[in-house]
């Protein structure tokens, strides 16, 4: 005798009770918590390295997540930061599991702001909670400013964007105005940066405002 | 790219429901899966085929129902698709349009197969 069984849950609901419990643990630590992602080469872990200096006031930790090698481990443990590599071994996406174990190495009581810089990847990242209060997207001047309607949830679930390299703009047929609009078409909430850590431009305001944000006064509409 | 990972999960789920029913095995699932999940539908298929050889799913047909991406704007309150247009509203072309349908990654139904009662 065959029977229907309706189930109505998410795919992805292991994930999300993994975030949620993360997302406790984080709340109780009074850690805030960033998630960035954004295709391989977009520039993250260079923005970090420029950005943590910046917010010197805060005590930065940053777990990095890499299909294979510890090379943007090493590149951040030269400001003097805690820093846990995830080596996914070819996994496309951090999931919350992954950042749990991560977080186990980490002193929470000594940290104010943890950046989870994700595995390079502008599809996948964006369907896996990891249980941060806000997710920062890069996207790089060399990728196209047709970007954003082509991976839609990474933009969508998203509270900002940087777009890095604005410095190699004059060399390429990226359109500044037509990415930010799209963007915009999108989410007009998104906050955007325009950002060149090559020359700097742009750094000092991101700085501000992620200080601003993990000191509560700056209120981000998810 | 990570349709196997999802389908272990699917697969996961179903079996626990499944063995606590008492079912000997499940005869199909039902998927619901948005255009901008990130999961394609045919490597579903293809995960789900491989990765439910020896469980209670082996065999199982996999019936995937999509879902398109769906805007409503939020000024004008209409409904539309995401086209050449982009996302801009083509009815009042404001921006900003409210995703409500597409990222849909749900396990709706699946049917199992009871014991059969045995007669005396």
């Amino acid at each position: 005798m065959s029977v229907k069984v309706v189930v109505g849950k998410n795919i992805l609901d292991a994930n999300e009770k993994n975030a949620d419990d993360l997302r406790k643990v984080f709340h109780e630590s009074g850690v805030r918590v960033v998630n960035m992602l954004g295709s391989p080469g977009s520039g993250k872990t260079s923005i970090l390295q420029k950005v943590i200096p910046g917010l010197s006031p805060l005590r930065v930790a940053v777990i990095e997540g890499d299909i294979a090698t510890t090379r943007d481990a090493e590149r951040l443990s030269s400001l003097g930061i805690q820093v846990v590599q995830i080596t996914t071994l070819g996994a496309c996406h951090l999931d919350a599991s992954m950042v749990s174990r991560a977080v186990s190495e980490i002193d929470l009581s000594t940290v104010d702001l943890l950046f989870i810089e994700n595995v390079g990847n502008l599809v996948c990242p964006a369907s896996f909670d990891l249980g941060e209060d806000l997710r920062i997207l890069v996207l790089s001047v060399a990728e196209g400013s047709d970007k954003p309607l082509k991976y839609p949830a990474a933009f969508l679930t998203s509270q900002a964007v940087i777009i890095n390299k604005k410095d190699l703009i004059p060399y390429t047929d990226f359109s500044l105005e037509s990415a930010v609009a799209e963007i915009r078409s999108m989410k007009s909430s998104l906050e955007i940066f325009e950002v060149s850590c090559r020359t700097g431009e742009g750094i000092e305001r991101l700085c501000g405002w992620i200080e601003d944000w993990a000191k509560g006064k700056v209120e981000v509409s998810k | 790219m990570h349709e196997l990972g999802l389908v272990m999960n699917v697969i996961h789920m179903i079996t626990q429901d499944a063995s606590s029913r008492g079912f000997r095995r499940v005869k199909s699932v039902e998927l619901e899966v948005g255009e901008f999940s990130g999961a394609l539908p045919h490597a579903l298929k293809e995960a789900f085929r491989i990765a439910a050889e020896g469980t209670l799913l082996d065999g199982a047909t996999l019936v995937i129902d999509e879902v398109r991406a769906e805007l409503c704007c939020k000024d004008c309150g209409r409904t539309f698709f995401p086209g050449k247009q982009g996302w801009n509203c083509p009815y009042c072309g404001a921006g900003g349009a409210d995703l409500v349908r597409g990222m849909e990654l749900q396990v709706k139904s699946y049917v199992g197969e009871a014991e059969e009662c045995q007669s005396k």
